[in-house]
């Protein structure tokens, strides 16, 4: 025992990490598992119904955070206006998810995409985590307008601009999300794709802004 | 509890500063620090803008100022923090938040090196818009050497102007909006009842910017002088 410890010394006498505890792998913050934005890519795992839940986990957590920015614009009334705009925000987001992009999944299949349904799912709720984060982020500074502007204009025009920054990250995060695996389809499925996906975002832009008008009395100087 | 070194590394090397905040060392001096430091020289610059008008304003002044600046930073962190995380920087909350308080306690020190500046200004008698020149021209500066914290602190890579230029909109517009809800730090010429708070309604700021934007074009096509008449 003692030649074979002398023995392994001899072999490398110049390890001096021994004493020197592994060092810990950083621990991600909240905001990257919540944007994963690498988690996109990755082939899907053994348990397809346990990366069903997290994407909806994912997408929950995103209606959760933007429905703060609701909670900020109701403020200017206060009461149940607070969960009515809280609601509202949300539910822009929910239309889009929900009736906008099961619509480019069949139109993307049509033309033979490769792209799966979970790779959009994927896709779909990081950007909706990406622009949920940004509405609980610009949240206080909103609310702060809410309770101080004497004129409802200026609420109005502050808060549809921080529901248009949303949308312009979230379609940023998506195209971003959804271009490497489009990238795997043939040339013909990819150019009718990029034909597609504009016109789609176009769409989601129209719907969720048709939302959050008829949704949002603020929004409409109420 | 209160660390000059500190400071001194703030003007001098902001992003050694920076790489601190970003690796998590010893933020906790680094925010008691800043705050202090906010503290004391936004007291100090509002008290030196209220000496326009002079009296029961200074107190005001140096009461409001660092209320508007530390509410701000207090409103617009949370911005910081979700704007870094999207364009391709999450990291945790203690990190962002304390680069915010070293921006903050940069763009304190650069005001309270223009505080005597703009004191022997309205000390000379000074023209009231002259002074709301200077005035925001030190809030400019200071702001800009405040900025460079953010700069450092985000290193290079890609999403790093879209941070900054978005995160900049978002504070002025935060800060602005304070500013405006805190009202009066000078006064208005030819009015010597002193207050506060002013609570006349005056529409608000977009829409005391839109009045701005009129009347400056009526004086254009009328050659009529003319003033808003609001407290500053």
């Amino acid at each position: 025992m003692m030649e074979s410890t002398a023995a392994t010394l001899d072999v490398e006498p110049e390890r001096s990490d021994v004493d020197v505890p592994p060092q810990a792998a950083p621990v991600a913050s909240w905001t990257e598992r919540l944007l994963d934005p690498k988690g996109v890519v990755r082939p899907p795992g053994p348990k397809i119904a346990l990366e069903w839940g997290r994407e909806a986990r994912r997408l929950l957590v995103a209606f959760g955070l933007a429905s703060l920015f609701g909670v900020a614009l109701g403020l200017r009334v206060g009461g149940a206006s607070m969960a009515v705009h809280a609601l509202g925000v949300a539910l822009g987001f929910a239309a889009v998810c929900g009736l906008a992009v099961p619509a480019l999944a069949i139109i993307l299949t049509l033309f033979d995409a490769a792209i799966d349904a979970l790779g959009l799912a994927r896709a779909t709720a990081r950007a909706a985590a990406a622009a949920g984060l940004l509405l609980a982020g610009l949240a206080p500074g909103i609310a702060l307008f809410a309770l101080t502007v004497e004129d409802a204009i200026t609420v109005t025009l502050v808060g549809s601009l921080g529901l248009a920054l949303a949308g312009a990250v979230g379609v940023r995060s998506f195209v971003l999300a959804l271009a490497p695996q489009l990238r795997g389809s043939d040339a013909r499925a990819m150019r009718l794709s990029w034909v597609a996906l504009p016109l789609f975002l176009v769409f989601a832009a129209v719907l969720g802004a048709r939302i959050w008008w008829v949704s949002l009395p603020l929004l409409r100087g109420g | 509890m209160f660390d000059l070194g500190l400071l001194n590394r703030i003007l001098r090397a902001p992003a050694g500063v920076a790489a601190q905040c970003r690796d998590d060392r010893d933020v906790a001096a680094i925010a008691r620090t800043a705050l202090v430091t906010l503290a004391v020289a936004a007291t100090a610059f509002g008290a030196a803008v209220g000496s326009w008008r002079g009296g029961v304003q200074v107190a005001f002044s140096a009461l409001k100022m660092p209320l508007g600046i530390l509410g701000t930073l207090a409103l617009a962190a949370p911005a910081f923090y979700v704007l870094a995380a999207i364009f391709g920087r999450p990291w945790a909350l203690r990190p962002v938040f304390s680069l915010v308080l070293a921006a903050g306690a940069r763009f304190a020190l650069v005001l309270l090196a223009m505080t005597p500046v703009l004191w022997l200004t309205i000390n000379f008698g000074t023209h009231y818009e002259a002074i709301k020149v200077i005035a925001t021209i030190a809030y400019g500066l200071a702001g800009l050497a405040g900025l460079e914290v953010l700069v450092r602190g985000l290193e290079g890579g890609a999403g790093k102007r879209l941070t900054l230029g978005l995160f900049v909109v978002v504070f002025l517009l935060i800060g602005a909006q304070n500013a405006w809800v805190l009202r009066p730090y000078l006064g208005t010429p030819g009015i010597t009842e002193v207050k506060l708070f002013t609570r006349d309604r005056e529409g608000g700021l977009v829409v005391q910017l839109l009045q701005t934007i009129g009347l400056m074009e009526r004086e254009r096509t009328t050659s009529t002088p003319s003033t808003p008449g609001t407290d500053r």
